[in-house]
């Protein structure tokens, strides 16, 4: 832990002598890859959840014909109460 | 007018489909992939059907993950002006539809990405123009 707490260390020191353009760069690199991994990881679960529920294969009309009846039901939750 | 530069939105299915890594969609899963690039509002109706369709713990994660762009995804929780909904509904939209047009009538977003867009093309004068995900990837190509 102390050595990869060194080399994090060392790796910092490097970047912050950067020109600031570079590490703003390195950085939206950073964000836009754990973005990414997650939003993997988070298909990856709900795929699971959805083949658990046995919904994952729903066809295309299936799907639309969800997404509209819950659209009609939010918006007249919101505004015909 | 261009994809970079103006607020857009997308509609729920470009969500849904992006998330489920639909094969039959696959400009979904890049659009969802690149909304750091874009900047994206995220009206109220839309937010909600995004809970009425997934699990809690999994919009909470989706906003997390959202939230790493807070100058990118806009997201607002009020309610739109009853007066724009009769205003769509007027045009022949239903009342979800015209929800989500007031929302972004209200915000003056200029271009909703939907897998719809067939439907919406059949509502005549809307303010913003539709676009499916895979023109939307090919107006982001324009501008590497």
């Amino acid at each position: 832990m102390e050595t990869l707490d060194l080399r994090v260390d060392e790796f910092a020191q490097e970047i912050a002598s950067w020109e600031s353009t570079r590490q703003e760069i390195l950085l939206q690199k950073l964000v836009d890859l754990n973005y990414r991994r997650g939003l993997k990881a988070l298909s990856e679960k709900i795929k699971k959840r959805l083949l658990a529920e046995n919904k994952l294969h729903e066809s295309i009309d299936e799907i639309f014909a969800e997404l509209a009846r819950v659209r009609e039901a939010v918006a007249a939750d919101d505004y015909l109460r | 007018m261009t994809i970079f530069d103006d607020w857009i939105s997308f509609d729920t299915n470009i969500y849904i489909f992006g998330i489920r890594e639909d094969p039959k969609f696959p400009a979904c899963v890049e659009l969802l992939e690149r909304i750091g690039k874009l900047y994206v509002y995220l009206p109220r109706q839309i937010i909600r059907e995004l809970q009425n369709n997934l699990h809690p713990d999994e919009v909470h994660e989706l906003f997390g993950l959202f939230s790493r762009y807070p100058d990118r995804v806009r997201i607002n929780w009020q309610t739109t002006t009853p007066a724009l909904i009769e205003k769509f509904k007027r045009l022949g939209c239903k009342l979800g539809d015209a929800a989500v047009a007031a929302h972004l009538e209200e915000e003056g977003v200029d271009t909703l990405i939907s897998e719809n867009r067939h439907f919406w093309a059949e509502i005549s004068n809307l303010p913003f123009r539709v676009l499916n995900a895979t023109a939307a990837l090919k107006e982001m190509g324009k501008f590497p």
